[in-house]
């Protein structure tokens, strides 16, 4: 490389470095997911892949339990309970503004699992769940049809992780999001956390879709299943 | 790492090398938003492995790098989709520069960065990226010539 050319990159990427001004977050959502993580989703994953080979004798039901959602304790350990509640019309004020790019970071601190029936469209989702479960979520690799496009995921209620640490919870009916899609946040403490969003966002708008399973993966959140108590995703 | 250890030596040296590894990561995937996540998982690694690890800035930096590239594997799914957060420069030569790294190959950038970026030498690139140092050469020297004709 010439030296003019090496200069010209050199200066290049300090300058595109230099507009990247980002201070530390919390260190204590740091911690707390870090620590977490090794407690509870490690040790659950050994203990599940375990007891899945000794019982089966077979490496594919071990796969099979991988996939399973964590428990309950995974998520009441890791969170604090009691947030203020928010409502649906406060919901709706946080999806992004398509005008505004950057308004989609206004809502960092949002949490927002979300879950839902087999195989349901987003005309079949039932959202009663969330006024019969504490906190609790539910998260299964089913299949839903949005746009013409399969997407391996479901939805059912939501659970939003106030700023202030606390938890809350509304209920969204399918028909006010026809065109749902699922698009991620990442809350103040950098864990990558969910919303939903209308699928004729431009692109560009400052979201990137990604499927609820990898969604998980990367964001360490424990998605908790509990069909039953909290009313019901049929299976 | 314990749930209680080393406290304060980690804080400070997240609180040290958060904006350098954001800076570099951002280098490297091009986004802000894509470059924090990876730095938070990396200082989350860091955490859990604190009490094995000798040098956490090198550790640190190796992980960096390494989810990086796995960000670029997986970024297939994504591609469908605009990245949040890309890095807007308004100065020519950071523009410039913007878009060349874009015509290289992941891998390529990653040298690029590492080496005038980070100002490592072949030998420190080639240990991150487990590769011999020749690789490295060779990399940069593609590279240079794909730059030399985007910044002509």
């Amino acid at each position: 490389m010439t030296n003019d050319i090496e200069q010209r990159t050199r200066r290049g990427l300090a300058i595109l470095a230099a507009s990247v001004d980002r201070s530390a977050p919390p260190i204590e959502g740091l911690i707390n997911r870090a620590t977490r993580h090794t407690r509870t989703r490690r040790t659950r994953t050994l203990i599940a892949c375990l007891v899945a080979v000794s019982l089966s004798g077979g490496v594919a039901a071990a796969v099979v339990v991988l996939r399973t959602p964590p428990t309950r304790e995974a998520l009441t350990s890791g969170t604090t309970l009691g947030g203020q509640r928010i409502s649906i019309s406060e919901f709706k004020q946080t999806l992004p503004d398509t005008s505004d790019p950057s308004r989609s970071h206004r809502v960092s601190g949002l949490c927002i699992d979300v879950f839902g029936p087999q195989g349901a469209g987003p005309s079949c989702f039932n959202y009663d769940a969330i006024s019969k479960g504490p906190h609790a979520s539910v998260f299964k690799n089913n299949r839903a049809s949005v746009n013409g496009r399969a997407h391996t995921f479901t939805v059912s209620f939501l659970i939003f992780k106030l700023p202030n640490g606390g938890l809350s919870k509304a209920a969204v009916t399918a028909d006010n999001y026809p065109d749902i899609a699922l698009d991620y946040f990442v809350d103040s403490g950098r864990r990558l956390v969910f919303a939903l969003a209308y699928s004729d966002l431009p692109r560009g708008a400052g979201l990137t879709t990604v499927s609820p399973r990898n969604a998980v993966r990367r964001s360490h959140l424990d998605i908790v299943r509990y069909p039953k108590e909290t009313g019901g995703t049929p299976r | 790492m314990s749930e209680h250890a080393g406290t304060e030596e980690f804080e400070a040296v997240y609180e040290r090398l958060w904006q350098p590894m954001v800076r570099l990561a951002a280098l490297t995937t091009g986004s802000t938003a894509i470059a924090e996540e990876i730095v938070q998982d990396a200082f989350s690694g860091l955490h859990r492995h604190w009490s094995r690890v000798d040098t956490p800035s090198a550790w640190v930096r190796v992980a960096v790098v390494n989810q990086c590239r796995s960000w670029v594997r997986r970024r297939q799914l994504e591609r469908r989709f605009a990245l949040s957060g890309p890095l807007v420069i308004e100065d020519p030569d950071g523009t410039a520069v913007r878009d060349a790294l874009r015509m290289l190959t992941p891998r390529q950038r990653l040298a690029v960065v590492l080496r005038y970026y980070e100002d490592l030498s072949e030998k420190q690139i080639a240990d991150i990226l487990n590769c011999r140092p020749g690789t490295v050469k060779s990399l940069l020297a593609r590279s240079n010539a794909t730059l030399k004709e985007a910044l002509r």
